[in-house]
């Protein structure tokens, strides 16, 4: 290296020394510390009668997943309780929500592996603990679908029917 | 030393290098993605890859910043630096791999531009905790990105050594931008203390090392004064080792100060190559050689042997009484200085 370059680097290193020590300390230490990226997110303070109205151990994505649909007291809208047995296995989970159609309406199908049309986000599902979603107020028919961001397709879907 | 361009010219040493490299890297990544996909079932596979290629970037970037001051105090890892560049050009390469799957993930399914979406989608560039991170790391993978591409001896040739070089220390403004990527942007939610504990001591490395180096370069920047004859006196002859060069600081840069066959040549340190000491390198075979990438030269005239074509500056010596003197004028490169004899009695010493 010639001795221009070699000044250089050593005031470089100089101005790194002074800058990069405080900037770490100032970003490690004004971290929040409830993390700004969309966590697992529980909904456990969802007040719900005390007895499920139906519970339904079924089989999806080679998990069981145990199903009970609530009845919310206090208004009309209902809640819905899903725990997978054992990690889906797939990433980026996602529940959605599907009204099934009126008298009169066909149904709102989706091609093989997609989302039914007028699908409603209720959230990420992810782990293994027991979460609760809304439904959309007034709606307790329908189909439930957990839809994989990561591989892009519905990996379970179930039918609620009261 | 090439007459021509090639992409690479292959040899033994190369193909050993870029097949550990390459081993090193894929072990890395199933390393890292078995352990995280038993520890933290909750990740995805997305997010894991997307680490693993991150950190390896990243720690990859580290070993590039740790070869030149490791080499330049102690000798012995010197190896390291014959093929620093393509272990830049992995490193650039890992990066884009990160920097591509952070595109698709998070940037690819809106109905913007994925790069738009990089530049657009958050601006808050004076909050900390929020800060727009990703543009950190993209700025550092232009960089590397550019050096990369111009890391071939085309380049090196065209822009001079000297260009070349000072362009190449764009690294350490990339290196800086990096860390602040990884500490405004993964550790503002990965809060486990390990991960600031260890980015703090590959920080602490870095600057550790290379102002150690600096330091030491700075000492053995100092300039010898000349004499009332205008020659400089460097060294006595007994200090040389034979074939082997010492080095000194004339008229503001360094040059090499050879032993050999009981002659005493000079020539500028600087390799035409990369601007590798040749002082720091041997003779072999009755040519300077580079401890760098092998590039040679002849003592006398600074020339390489045919075909070769490249030449460095040439100085003046003599020998009085045990000690070397030279004067601090450049020849213009490749001109030939008849080597300064040494006494009889001197060359015993020596
Ligand atoms: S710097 Fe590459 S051979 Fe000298």
């Amino acid at each position: 290296m010639i001795r221009a370059l070699r000044v250089r680097h050593r005031a470089v290193f100089l101005v790194l020394a002074a800058l990069l020590p405080a900037g770490l300390a100032v970003a490690l230490g004004s971290r929040r510390s409830v993390p700004p990226s969309p966590a697992p997110v529980e909904i456990p303070e969802i007040a719900v009668s005390s007895t499920p109205l139906r519970t339904a151990l079924v089989g999806g994505a080679g998990v069981a997943v145990l199903a009970r649909f609530w009845d919310r007291t206090e208004s009309a809208a209902a809640v819905l309780e899903l725990r997978a047995e054992r990690d889906l296995g797939a990433p980026d989970v996602l529940l959605y929500w599907a009204p099934a159609p009126r008298a009169g309406e066909t149904g709102a199908t989706g091609s093989a592996g997609s989302l039914p049309e007028g699908s409603v986000l209720l959230g990420p599902f992810v782990g293994t603990s027991p979460r609760r979603f809304h439904l959309p107020e007034g709606q307790d028919r329908g189909l439930v679908a957990l839809y994989s961001l990561g591989h892009q397709r519905v990996i379970w879907s179930w039918e609620i029917a009261p | 030393m090439s007459v021509g361009y090639r992409a690479v010219g292959w040899n033994r040493q190369k193909k050993l290098y870029d097949g550990s490299l390459l081993g090193g890297i894929a072990l890395y990544l199933a390393l890292f993605v078995t352990l995280a996909l038993a520890l933290f079932s909750e990740a995805t596979l997305e997010t894991i890859l997307l680490r693993a290629l991150g950190t390896l970037a990243f720690l990859l970037l580290h070993v590039v910043l740790s070869i030149g001051p490791l080499a330049r105090l102690d000798p012995r890892f010197l190896p390291w630096l014959y093929n620093r560049r393509h272990l830049g050009v992995a490193t650039f390469g890992v990066g884009l791999a990160h920097g591509v799957f952070a595109l698709v993930q998070f940037h690819a399914l809106g109905d913007e531009n994925p790069l738009v979406s990089v530049l657009a989608s958050n601006t808050r560039f004076t909050s900390i905790s929020s800060f727009p991170f990703q543009q950190l790391g993209l700025f550092a993978l232009l960089v590397l990105f550019l050096m990369a591409a111009t890391s071939h001896d085309f380049w090196l040739r065209n822009l001079t050594a000297p260009v070349w070089k000072a362009l190449h220390m764009l690294v350490y403004a990339a290196y800086g931008a990096l860390v602040l990527h990884v500490a405004l942007g993964v550790l503002q939610t990965e809060t486990h203390p390990l991960y600031g504990v260890l980015l703090g001591l590959g920080v602490s490395w870095i600057l550790a090392l290379h102002l150690v180096s600096g330091w030491r370069e700075r000492a053995r920047d100092r300039e010898l004064a000349a004499g009332r004859d205008g020659f400089v006196d460097v060294c006595a002859v007994a200090e040389i080792p034979e074939k082997r060069a010492r080095v000194a600081t004339l008229s503001g840069e360094r040059v090499a100060v050879f032993k050999h066959e009981g002659r005493i040549s000079v020539l500028s340190n600087l390799c035409q190559h990369q601007n590798g000491p040749l002082g720091e390198g041997r003779i072999i075979d009755g040519l300077v050689t580079c401890p760098w990438h092998g590039y040679q030269y002849k003592p006398a005239c600074g020339r390489s042997p045919e075909p070769f074509t490249e030449r460095v500056p040439t100085f003046r010596a003599r020998v009085v009484k045990g000690r070397v003197l030279v004067d601090p004028r450049p020849l213009p490169a490749g001109t030939h200085v008849e080597p300064a004899p040494i006494e009889a009695g001197e060359a015993l010493h020596g």
